[in-house]
């Protein structure tokens, strides 16, 4: 189990990256969504030990990850957002490095992990040629290779589908799936429907807060019965906005797909006009909810509703 | 072309560098740098002489310092012009731009122009501070005049601006087409290190040719406009750019235009060039894609991925020495290959080859002579050079090295990994090293091949020692590299940005190179390579060298493995964490690192204050200097006080080279030269001496010793013809191992080696104060505020003058001197005796006659004898016996015929074998040293004074001019001793070898005189104390040449034949005096009564004057078979020039020894020509001439002799004149 206490950073021009968060992972596929600047790759940064927090701590099974590092890396496989590759090695060569960086020196297993690791990414047949020839999609593969070399017990995973076709997007959900049984598994991303559909449990984080946290179903049921929608002409949607939590505001073909957060139909409960339809909220409203119409969610919480500020 | 977005892109390029820190750094530097030079200790080019200091904003100082300036910050062009589209591709920002309608051109163009900008920037904030600096007070020793603006503009176009086009345009170019910082860095190393090869394997006058052709202007300057002329001409005079200039300028910028062209050309193109198949292009092609880095893209064919390969479970071993030290290979491994990779290193091997061989190709022996290939010179003169190579590539690519995994984006996945900060350390750190090594064996080869390849040239059997290489790779190059690439990581380590870990780095070079090298601070605790402390057979002849060595090595590498851990300790490997590892919790959880740095930082201080008490015996520099002054204070008046002098000297000399230490034991009869009595006996002696016994014999109690100063009062005052004994019995101990900072040998007792002398203080009690205790180094004692030191005055004529060199009167000498066996012991005199002592020998040595000063050496020699003249020499050396036994049978025979019997039997040369860089002369034993004349390679055909010959010439002919005829002290002394005996050395030249010979050494004397003179500062002859060789030994020389021209050889030789017999009569007599400068010229002038030639001994000898002889308006007539050829002789420089005019056909060229067939010279007219004034004459041949020379036999000294040939036009009446380019003096 991986467990975040209170964790704070702030970066020297003063940006609060991280104000106080804390989590509580237990084994599996933990999804943390989050906009861009919200703080994902600062809380996975300071998880996969290459930040030092201000304050807080990190546990992983009973190991302090804050001053622990070494004992962490060793059961630790980090795929970052924004990562290289060394362009004249092999991947065959650069595999087999980071796997004696990660400590499996036996010559033998080595060559066997390497190999069926490059198998499991469908790069077997490419291994010998250098990594600067691999294209967007088969560097993230890579990627995920080496992030599994070692058996690792906590797998952080910083956007990994990003620059994926949907292909390889699902291959790859199917391998995180796979692995996720024994382990922690820390997915950062901001595509919703990765969470959707691997995680058993996941957090909502914004300006460095955690803003929801719970599965994905929780959220989803809390949500059952207040997501109402209606299609609106374009030139009334400022004019909707100003008036109703919207939580999003999709195009359609006949104008513009409204979806508002309320405990009733917007037309009675805030004089909205008639036309709003109940619908099943997805996913996707939970986040935006939290994102983009947080006061749409101040809004339900004063109404009793209320949100997970951590648990 | 779209202009508006051109501007728009350039500018900017300019705010957004503008905007950067680094930008406003460097302009701090460079404001500093600027002020500096009229107000900090900066100097530039003479700026600080003494005399006529060059103003900091004379026109030639401004040219020369943009010129130097904008060169030398090659690597800072480079960075700033081959960046930006580098950059661009590097933020992925290029797509970008070029999805906008921009046209290529005017991308690449805009860019270019933006870096270029920039570059012009930061410069300009240089040159507006140079301008702004005229305002300022000027130090104490600077010179500013009056303020100008024009020299700033106009030189910052011709040095600044087109230079800078020129790399900026061709490194903009390899950048963007390479799209690889590496590779500009290597272009702008390859310049660099190309025009420092260039220049060092130029000879003198191949350098003048090459003024036109050098980029940086430097050249041009030097030869062009400054070589010759005094401070005070270049503070007054503007610099007038010639045609050549002009065209070289112009040749740059044509070059740059290309360069930009091809990048226009070729940049749109990149892309879609690489993906053309590989196997279909030619070589060409496939080279271009290497340098562009192209790389073809893979297929991935996800289409086939099961995605259900089973991953075995494989968990990490368990932490231990085992694992530590296979992470630690594999990271290894990888940043070998990841080197190998490099584009930019497979560049670099042809460069290291062709420093390597340009390097060995350009020593040089005396006179500019090659020497022979022998390992030991190849390896040893070699490792300067390399090492400073290496210090350069080593900063740059431990720079990229450690900051590759950052730059790539790997840094993250492998900090994520357990793997220590050690192994990662390390390996970057081994493979740095194995880069160095590697070097430095491709350095090695090439200068094998290349030694074995100049062997067979010289159909001699190829003779490659690897030992040499060995014992400097060894014991100097490995360390240094192991210090280098320590150093360079552990800096990137601290700093963590790799620019400005390079900016720091190159600051501690500079810094290095400026306290070690230029202000000679050599102390082995602030001198990591040793500069200056080791000579080859330091290395060879090991023991007390290596044991000095030893501690070096092991104070550095103590030093190393402390940086290394400090840097595994504050890697920062988690962000933000360097404070946290400060941390004594941090500490506690990883102590190790922390705990050897604190063990390293206590073993440096601790073997720091051992070097310091075993090796530093003689102090620092400054400790030094301060002593100097307060002996000067303290004893300077006592110069000129009456001293004892040896009457006789009886040594026991024991030599223990084994430990560094002499035990002398002697006898010593002291006397007085001086006409008044000594009451106060003073003696010099080394300090470091052990003394048992030091008695003098009517002294008033016991010695009393300050220092180098031992002083008694005497009972009763010594008066001529008393004598005193001195009773002696102490040992001499030698700094131990490596010589104290580096300076000049004097003497040393070396496990391979012993040379003392009877006039360093060493060996016997030198009576007197020597002036050499005293601070005598011009620069220094400005430095602490002391006038010029003057040890000399002139003479009042029947004055008592004492002795300039060795004692004051002649005494006996005999010394029992015992060496190891291998040692052949050489001394003054005669080798009356020699005794077996089991592992050891003595031998005994008496001088045949009295003697002024002795030596001792000792060296395993071989020797080859002729008669009474022996050489001795390293078993290896052989080369150039012969020639050295008949340069001294030669000389003997020619000297004693015509100056004086020798007075000796014996006359031997020894070798001094790398231990020392001079040649000396004793009565009867000469060593100089093997890069002198043992080891120079000479070719008869060659245009060059053949060294071997003529430096035994010379060292023998001060058996005559300093020890037959032993001059007073008084100023001008060195013309009696060097001036004479160079000037023996080319008669000797001229009878033996001919006419070619003797005008190819007196070529070499002008040339060298004129070059090495400052014109500032250059005493008369009469005056001379000890400003320079080039006035006594090359100007002195060329003085008695003229002297003869004028009144002939004949007399000039009766005239110093009469000298020497009137002034050694003198010498021996009961009341000795030594003669003058004064008395010499009156000597000579006894000889031609007849003919009044005051102004030539004036002019040469109490006057400074360089005659500049312009030949012009010369036209041909022909009268039947007679040709008349009239012409005007102009002397446009100083003094009288008296000289032959010739007229000529067919080449005349000295260094053909075969001449033209063709040849034919006119009778040559006389001609005097005074400064300023034009002499019209005529002249007639028998043949049609073709040309017109003046002073072709090199009679006079000429300022520039390329004024003395005119090209006579077609015999007719109406001939045009034809005119030599006039120039100012």
């Amino acid at each position: 189990m991986l467990e975040i206490k209170n964790l704070r950073k702030t970066y020297p021009g003063g940006v609060q990256a991280l104000r106080g968060v804390s989590l509580k992972i237990e084994n599996g596929m933990f999804g943390l969504l989050g906009p861009n600047g919200a703080g994902k790759t600062t809380l996975m940064k300071c998880v996969a030990t290459l930040l030092e927090p201000d304050d807080g701590s990190i546990t992983l099974n009973g190991l302090d990850v804050l001053h622990q590092k070494e004992d962490v890396r060793r059961v630790l496989g980090y795929l970052p957002q924004d990562f290289g590759l060394y362009p004249s090695l092999s991947a065959e060569q650069m595999l087999d490095y980071l796997a004696c960086m990660k400590g499996i020196t036996e010559r033998a297993e080595r060559r066997r992990l390497v190999g069926a690791l490059l198998e499991r990414v469908n790069l077997a047949s490419v291994k010998k040629r250098r990594l600067g020839s691999y294209s967007g999609g088969m560097r993230q593969r890579f990627g995920i290779a080496q992030a599994l070399l070692g058996a690792p017990k906590l797998l952080v995973v910083d956007e990994p589908t990003a620059g994926l076709d949907p292909e390889e997007r699902n291959r790859f959900q199917n391998l995180l799936a796979e692995l996720s049984g024994e382990i922690v598994v820390l997915l950062s991303t901001h595509i919703v429907s990765d969470v959707t559909a691997l995680c058993h449990d996941m957090a909502i984080i914004r300006d460095g807060l955690i803003v929801q946290h719970g599965t994905p179903r929780e959220a989803v049921d809390a949500m059952r019965g207040k997501v109402w929608e209606k299609i609106v002409p374009r030139a009334l949607l400022d004019k909707y906005r100003s008036r109703l939590p919207v939580i999003s505001a999709n195009p359609a073909i006949d104008g513009i797909r409204l979806r508002v957060l309320s405990e009733g139909n917007p037309a009675t409960v805030y004089s909205a006009g008639d036309g709003f339809v109940a619908v099943e909220p997805n996913l996707e409203d939970v986040y935006f909810s939290f994102v983009t119409a947080p006061e749409a969610q101040s809004h339900l919480a004063g109404s009793g509703s209320g949100s997970h500020y951590g648990r | 072309m779209q202009y508006a977005q051109l501007v728009q892109l350039a500018f900017a390029s300019l705010q957004a560098n503008v905007r950067r820190l680094t930008f406003w750094v460097f302009a701090a530097v460079f404001v500093l740098l600027a002020l500096m030079l009229y107000r900090g200790p900066i100097g530039f080019a003479g700026m600080t002489a003494s005399g006529a200091p060059l103003a900091t904003n004379a026109d030639y100082a401004i040219a020369a310092m943009l010129a130097a300036f904008s060169f030398f910050l090659m690597h800072f062009t480079a960075t700033l012009c081959g960046d930006p589209i580098v950059l661009d591709h590097r933020l992925r920002l290029a797509p970008i731009l070029r999805g906008t309608p921009l046209s290529p051109t005017t991308y690449v163009l805009g860019r270019f122009l933006g870096g270029y900008l920039s570059l012009l920037a930061i410069y300009g904030v240089y040159v507006a501070a140079l301008f702004l600096g005229q305002f300022l007070t000027p130090a104490e020793t600077k010179l500013t005049l009056p303020w100008r603006l024009e020299p700033y503009v106009r030189h910052s176009v011709w040095f600044l601006l087109v230079p800078t086009f020129f790399v900026g345009a061709v490194s903009f170019a390899i950048g963007t087409l390479s799209r690889s910082m590496r590779m500009v860095y290597v272009f702008a190393s390859a310049l660099l290190v190309g025009w420092f090869l260039l220049l060092s394997s130029m000879s003198d006058s191949a350098l003048r040719e090459l003024a036109y052709f050098e980029p940086s202007g430097q050249i041009w300057l030097g030869e062009k406009v400054a070589k010759n002329r005094g401070n005070a001409w270049l503070n007054e005079h503007s610099i007038a750019v010639d045609w050549g200039f002009a065209l070289n300028r112009l040749a740059l910028v044509v070059l740059g235009c290309v360069a930009l062209w091809i990048t226009v050309k070729r940049y749109p193109r990149l892309d879609t060039e690489s993906e053309a198949p590989p196997a279909t292009r030619a070589l060409l092609a496939r080279v271009w894609a290497w340098f562009r880095g192209a790389q073809p893209q893979v297929a991935d064919r996800y289409e086939v991925w099961s995605g259900h390969a089973r991953v075995p479970q494989v968990l990490p071993t368990e932490r231990g020495v085992g694992l530590w030290l296979a992470t630690l290979w594999s990271a290894f491994v990888t940043e070998l290959r990841l080197l190998a990779s490099e584009r930019s290193l497979w560049i670099m091997i042809p460069i290291v080859m062709l420093f390597a061989g340009a390097t060995v190709q350009s020593f040089q022996g005396a006179f500019n002579l090659p020497l022979y290939p022998v390992s030991s010179e190849y390896a040893a003169l070699m490792v300067w050079p390399l090492l400073m190579f290496l210090a350069g590539t080593t900063i740059f690519y431990t720079g990229e090295v450690f900051h590759r995994d950052e730059a790539s984006g790997v840094r993250g996945i492998l900090y994520a990994t357990p793997a220590s900060n050690g192994a990662f350390l390390l390996a970057k750190y081994g493979a740095m090293v194995a880069l160095g090594v590697s070097m430095a064996l491709l350095a090695a080869l090439t200068a094998m091949v290349n030694q074995f390849v100049r062997w067979h040239g010289l159909d001699r059997a190829p003779h490659v020692e690897l030992a040499p290489y060995v014992v400097l790779g060894v014991h100097v190059v490995l360390p240094a590299i192991l210090l280098l690439c320590a150093l360079a990581l552990v800096v990137n380590v601290l700093v963590r940005q790799r620019y400005v870990a390079y900016f720091v780095l190159l600051a501690l070079g500079a810094a290095y190179v400026w306290w070690v090298g230029i202000q000679g601070h050599r102390s082995l605790l602030w001198n990591p390579l040793a500069v200056g402390h080791w000579r080859y057979s330091d290395l060879t002849g090991l023991e007390a060298s290596a044991r000095a060595l030893g501690w070096h090595h092991a104070y550095w590498a103590v030093l190393l493995v402390g940086g290394l851990a400090l840097s595994n300790w504050l890697l920062e490997r988690t962000s933000g964490a360097v404070r946290a590892a400060l941390h004594p919790r941090a500490i506690a959880s990883r102590p190790v690192p922390a705990l050897l740095t604190l063990l390293a930082a206590c073993g440096a201080t601790w073997l720091g204050f051992e070097i310091r008490e075993r090796q530093d015996v003689r102090g620092s520099k400054a400790e030094a200097e301060a002593r100097a002054l307060y002996l000067e204070d303290t004893y300077l008046a006592e110069l000129q006080q009456p001293r004892l002098t040896y009457d006789d000297v009886d040594l026991d000399v024991v030599l223990r080279p084994e430990d560094g230490e002499v035990d002398v034991r002697g006898t010593l009869v002291l006397t007085t030269a001086w006409p008044e009595a000594v009451e106060t006996a003073y003696f010099t002696i080394d300090p470091l001496h052990e003394i048992r016994r030091f008695e003098l014999e009517g002294a008033r109690g016991p010695l009393r010793q300050d220092g180098e100063v031992v002083r008694f009062d005497l009972v009763r005052p010594l008066s001529r013809g008393e004598r005193v004994t001195l009773r002696l019995d102490w040992t001499c101990k030698i700094d131990p191992g490596l010589r104290r900072d580096g300076g000049q040998v004097a003497s040393f007792v070396l496990p391979s080696a012993v040379f003392l002398n009877s006039f360093s203080g060493e060996l016997l009690p030198i009576p007197g104060i020597s002036p050499d205790l005293f601070l005598r180094d011009e620069e220094r004692r400005r430095e602490h505020g002391r006038e010029k030191l003057s040890t000399l005055r002139e003479r009042v004529p029947g004055e008592f003058v004492e002795s300039a060199f060795g004692t004051d009167v002649a005494f006996g000498f005999r010394a029992r001197i015992e060496a190891p066996k291998p040692l052949t012991v050489l001394s003054t005199g005669l080798r009356t005796g020699l005794d077996e002592l089991g592992e050891r020998q003595r031998s005994t040595w008496q001088s045949d006659g009295r003697v002024r000063t002795f030596a001792i050496l000792a060296y395993d020699y071989e020797a080859e004898k002729r008669g009474g003249d022996q050489v001795f020499f390293h078993p290896s050396h052989r080369y150039n016996v012969e020639t050295i036994l008949t340069a001294l049978d030669d000389a003997r025979r020619t000297f004693g015929a015509s100056f004086a019997p020798y007075p000796h039997e014996e006359l031997k040369i020894a070798e001094f074998p790398r231990v020392a860089d001079f040649a000396q002369s004793f009565p009867t034993l000469m060593p100089y040293s093997e890069s002198i004349g043992f080891l120079t390679q000479y070719d008869p055909k060659s245009r060059f004074v053949d060294a071997t010959y003529f430096v035994t010439a010379h060292e023998v002919a001060h058996q005559w001019w300093a020890y037959v005829l032993h001059p007073g002290a008084s100023l001008g002394a060195q013309v009696l001793s060097e001036s004479l005996a160079e000037y023996s050395a080319m008669l000797l030249i001229d009878s033996k070898r001919g006419e070619r010979a003797r005008l190819i050494f007196l070529r070499r004397e002008e040339d060298t005189y004129l070059r090495q003179r400052n014109a500032d500062k250059e005493p008369p002859l009469a005056k001379l104390e000890n400003e320079g060789q080039a006035y006594w030994y090359q100007k002195g020389a060329l003085v008695f040449t003229m002297l003869e021209r004028r009144i002939g050889r004949a007399r000039v030789l009766e005239g110093l034949s009469n000298f020497i017999e009137r002034w050694n009569r003198r010498a021996t007599s009961a009341q000795p005096s030594y003669p003058t400068i004064r008395d010499l010229i009156t000597e000579l002038k006894r000889t031609h009564k007849e003919r009044d030639l005051d102004w030539f001994y004036d002019q040469w000898f109490d006057q400074v004057v360089i005659p500049d002889l312009v030949v012009h308006d010369a036209t041909v007539r022909r009268n039947g078979s007679t040709w008349t050829v009239d012409f005007a002789v102009e002397n446009v420089g100083t003094g009288r020039a008296v000289v032959g005019v010739e007229a000529i056909t067919g080449e005349w060229n000295l260094d053909e020894l075969e001449g033209d067939e063709k040849f034919r010279a006119s009778e040559p007219l006389a001609l005097t020509v005074d400064a300023g004034k034009t002499v019209r004459a005529s002249l007639s041949s028998t043949f049609a001439p073709e040309r017109l020379i003046v002073d072709r036999l090199y009679e006079c000294i000429d300022f520039d002799r390329t004024n003395n040939v005119v090209e006579l036009g077609a015999p007719d009446e109406a001939a045009t004149p034809a005119s030599a380019a006039s120039r100012p003096n």
